[in-house]
């Protein structure tokens, strides 16, 4: 196994490493009753159409699966620390012309370790047990269906006494990248890369492990149950505010305080101070969580145009030009974002996780 | 309920025919009291004065006393009860004067307290009615006292109780003395009938002279026989009662031997024959008014005739297997009544009307709040697995009953019942999804019940329309009402108490079947429970 010093940042990656669920549920949303105008919140529409259609009363909704090819998914933080036994519960309205199936992908990375098919129901509980590998970190449960009517309710996955589990195994291949490892052995990659927190799957542990110029970087994965990881990127391709080990992958060249930043020190910042940009989030029932951030200069100069910013403040002209550079509150480590459900835990505590901070990879007008 | 009749019956004194005397010399004397006036702290009565008029009136048509020499004295103050007493004590000493010899017959009904009849306010001593009607001069006095606890009256000098019924005049020929025959006895009440319009001991004594007494079928009815018969019908309708058995008395301090007949039913001018073959309960009913004349019971074997007023007369006999209906004219020289033209209505199930016949209040109302648990069916299981979680464990029911007598053992009426149901609940990531419900009944309701003293064990069925008002709050918070409907059934096991003032409490065991709340998926919740409940009843 090899060690990479530089990437301290990696070492607690695994933020979902210790399991996630709620009194033992799984499911987020398990009675579909969350609804983002004709999209369910918590679910992933990957293909077709969806609809919430009532079941035994008017006002408690099931999902109505519209078309002949529909697929939702969920992406739950469910982890081995959490139990071997998974139950899958639902309450199905399925017809004879309809094939429901229920996928089971560990890791998220792809690769359906089960498939189970739903049976013709009028409105009866269907149950699964499933005997998870001795490790997994998240699991992807996928609902498709082909064919007819069929709607879905109350779907529930929860932690159950390995006494419910007596089917076989699921058998999960190696480790993708971002999921918590012990040895190279483990990970698909062949790099379990570590850090002072623990070790996660890699692609590379320096330059050398990466091919057409690329450096060895820091990525993290675009949903919850992964970390960050060393990964091989182009060179100067990491936006301004985003998560870094090495200058090499910043396209300010700076890598400072674990961000790409627009400063390192005040000596670059004409008699202002190089500081970390701050956001604070508003808890309901908690003290307020005050982040530090990637480095700008402040009280100084304002940056001419063309020079790199974190917001608008920075500019003399007043205006920061990027994308928008969104964090997750939830993340131990620099986590950037576009939706909340990318956050880990967001699914059980409800507030907004995924906050909007700066621009990424600015550049003052 | 029937009301008390808490009155003290006077003696009836008659005089019978000593041996000693010839006939023409035997003259008879009636002083007959009715007061319906309540005392300090009672009732009125209802049928006391009735009573009296009846009692005049078998005195006069087939005792042997002449209309002239029957006082009928209703409602009267203690003055005027002294007054009357004066005038028969009067004509008494006249006779006697003549050589004759008086009999004197004493009755009264009405209400009495331990010291003395209750005459509205007034009150007359039992101590001075005593001593004024011992203190005539009359060969024999019979004295006949429907009140409460009338047997006490009788405490005379030198009388003895009869050992039981069985005591027989039979042995005493050329009889002379007193006689007392009371209603009750000396710790019992006296009852009335909202059914005989009458009171028990006064209605069976009138039948017995009418010739239901008469064992011997000698034509006439002695003083033992209209005892014994008395004794007999006023017990087994009273067995049953809410005030309980009543045990008619008597007392006699008699010299000499010889019957003492009270009744001479074969002199009457006009009586309804029942034939040998009938039997049964036997209801006498005068037609048109539908009075009720006289009710006994006959068996088989020998001819019975009761004297009645001449008229048209309905007849019923019941047994457990029918009832047979005759219309029947009574007069001189009518024949006995001809079963074969009787009508014959269909078996009756539960129409006996002897021994365990119960003559209850006419009308019952009670409230009672109970607890119950809900039933668990296809629709609380289809909750469940919509993963809802039932959040009340007992659930409330609130229900009042309104009930008429239309048989004495039988009530029919209506309930109105209102169920608190259930609330079930499943948690969201927004709010919580509820539903619960509350099921109110209305419906019609049948009641078999039989006393025991002043408790009334029951048993019930209902059956009507239920309607179940749901509230569904959604992940929003949003209240939707829904309004459903199906049938319902109850029935209950219980007992009501009437403690006093035809007030009392009442305890059941209620059980309710009401399938009136559906869901989307053909599921039907029987909001009916199972429960107890405890309130109070009412009694008219």
């Amino acid at each position: 196994m090899r060690h990479l010093p530089t990437l301290l940042l990696l070492a607690g990656v695994a933020v979902t490493s210790g399991g996630a669920t709620d009194c033992g549920q799984v499911i987020d949303d398990r009675g579909f009753d969350l609804w983002c105008g004709d999209r369910l919140c918590r679910w992933s529409l990957e293909k077709g159409q969806i609809a919430p259609a009532p079941t035994w009363h008017a006002g408690d909704h099931g999902v109505e699966l519209v078309g002949a090819d529909v697929a939702i998914s969920q992406l739950t933080e469910v982890a081995s620390t959490d139990g071997r036994c998974v139950g899958f519960d639902l309450v199905a309205d399925v017809a004879a012309d309809a094939e429901v199936h229920l996928l089971v992908d560990v890791y998220g990375d792809g690769t359906i370790e089960r498939d189970e098919r739903i049976p013709t129901s009028a409105w009866r509980p269907v149950a699964f047990r499933l005997r998870m590998p001795e490790f997994y970190q998240g699991v992807r449960f996928r609902l498709t269906k082909t064919g007819g009517h069929a709607v879905l309710a109350n779907i529930g996955a929860a932690i159950a006494d390995d006494a419910e589990c007596v089917g076989p195994t699921l058998e999960a291949g190696l480790r993708p990248d971002g999921v918590t490892c012990g040895e190279d052995a483990e990970c698909a990659s062949g790099d379990c890369v570590p850090g002072p927190l623990g070790s996660a799957c890699g692609e590379c542990t320096t330059d050398a492990d990466c091919a057409g110029g690329d450096v060895c970087g820091i990525v993290s994965y675009a949903e919850a149950s992964r970390g960050l990881w060393a990964a091989c990127v182009a060179p100067a391709s990491t936006a301004t505010g985003l998560a870094c080990v090495r200058d090499a992958q910043c396209a300010t060249g700076i890598c400072a305080g674990g961000y790409c930043s627009a400063c390192r020190d005040d000596s670059t910042c004409g008699g202002g101070a190089c500081a970390p940009i701050h956001y604070v989030v508003d808890h309901a029932d908690r003290d307020p969580t005050d982040i530090a951030g990637a480095l700008h200069c402040t009280g100084g100069p304002l940056v001419a145009s063309g020079g790199a910013c974190l917001a608008d403040g920075d500019c003399a002209s007043g205006a920061c030009v990027g994308d928008a550079l969104a964090m997750c509150t939830t993340s131990f480590f620099p986590r950037a974002c576009t939706t909340d459900m990318e956050c880990p835990g967001y699914a059980f505590g409800g507030e907004p996780a995924c906050v909007n901070v700066g621009t990424r990879g600015g550049t003052c007008q | 309920m029937r009301p008390l009749l808490c009155t003290l019956l006077a003696l009836a004194a008659t005089l019978a025919p000593a041996a000693a005397a010839r006939a023409d010399d035997v003259v008879g004397y009636a002083l007959v009291v009715g007061s319906n006036r309540p005392g300090p702290g009672q009732a009125a009565l209802a049928f006391a004065e009735d009573d009296a008029r009846e009692v005049a009136e078998v005195l006069r048509d087939l005792g042997g006393f002449p209309a002239a020499r029957v006082q009928v004295v209703l409602n009267p103050s203690a003055k005027a009860l002294g007054a009357a007493l004066d005038k028969l004590e009067r004509a008494v000493a006249a006779d006697v004067v003549a050589g004759r010899a008086p009999r004197v017959f004493f009755y009264y009904s009405g209400h009495a307290k331990a010291s003395g009849l209750s005459l509205g306010p007034d009150e007359y001593a039992l101590e001075t009615l005593r001593a004024r009607l011992f203190a005539t001069r009359a060969a024999l006095t019979v004295v006949v006292l429907d009140a409460c606890q009338s047997g006490a009256f009788s405490r005379i000098k030198g009388a003895e109780p009869a050992a039981d019924f069985s005591y027989n005049s039979r042995a005493r020929l050329d009889a002379s003395g007193v006689a007392v025959l009371a209603s009750s006895t000396g710790s019992e009440l006296s009852q009335e009938s909202d059914f005989l319009r009458s009171s028990y001991f006064t209605h069976n004594l009138l039948v017995g002279l009418r010739g239901a007494a008469d064992d011997n079928h000698d034509g006439q009815v002695s003083l033992d026989e209209a005892y014994r018969y008395t004794y007999h019908q006023t017990l087994v309708a009273t067995a049953a009662t809410a005030v309980g058995s009543q045990h008619v008395s008597v007392e006699v301090d008699l010299k000499g031997a010889g019957e003492i007949p009270l009744a001479f039913p074969e002199r009457a001018t006009a009586a309804l024959t029942l034939p040998a073959d009938a039997e049964g309960q036997v209801l006498v009913v005068k037609a048109p008014a539908r009075a009720v004349v006289a009710e006994l019971q006959k068996a088989k074997g020998a001819a019975l005739q009761v004297a009645v007023a001449p008229g048209r007369y309905q007849v019923l006999m019941r047994t457990a297997a029918r009832v047979v209906r005759c219309d029947a004219t009574a007069g001189p020289g009518a024949p006995p009544i001809d079963l074969a033209r009787c009508a014959v209505d269909a078996p009756l199930a539960s129409a006996t009307k002897g021994a365990g016949a119960v003559d209850g209040p006419a009308w019952l109302m009670s409230v009672a709040l109970g607890i119950g648990g809900g039933r668990a069916d296809a629709y609380t299981e289809r909750l469940e697995e919509f993963g809802y979680h039932k959040q009340l464990g007992v659930g409330t029911r609130l229900g009042v009953d309104a009930l008429r007598r239309v048989h004495p053992a039988v009530l029919v009426g209506g309930q109105a019942v209102l169920y608190g149901g259930d609330e079930w609940r499943r948690d969201t990531d927004l709010e919580p999804l509820t539903i619960r419900w509350n099921t109110g009944v209305v419906g019609a309701l049948g009641r078999v019940e039989q006393h025991l003293g002043p408790v009334a064990a029951f048993a019930q069925l209902g059956a009507g329309l239920a309607i179940t008002g749901t509230t569904f709050v959604d992940q929003a918070g949003v209240a939707t009402d829904e309004v459903h409907a199906g049938p319902a059934a109850s029935g209950a096991l219980g007992l009501d108490w009437i403690i006093g003032a035809g007030v009392g409490v009442t305890g059941r065991f209620d059980a309710s079947y009401a399938p009136s709340l559906p869901n989307l998926l053909g599921d039907r919740h029987d909001t009916g429970q199972l429960g107890l409940s405890i309130g109070v009843v009412v009694a008219r």
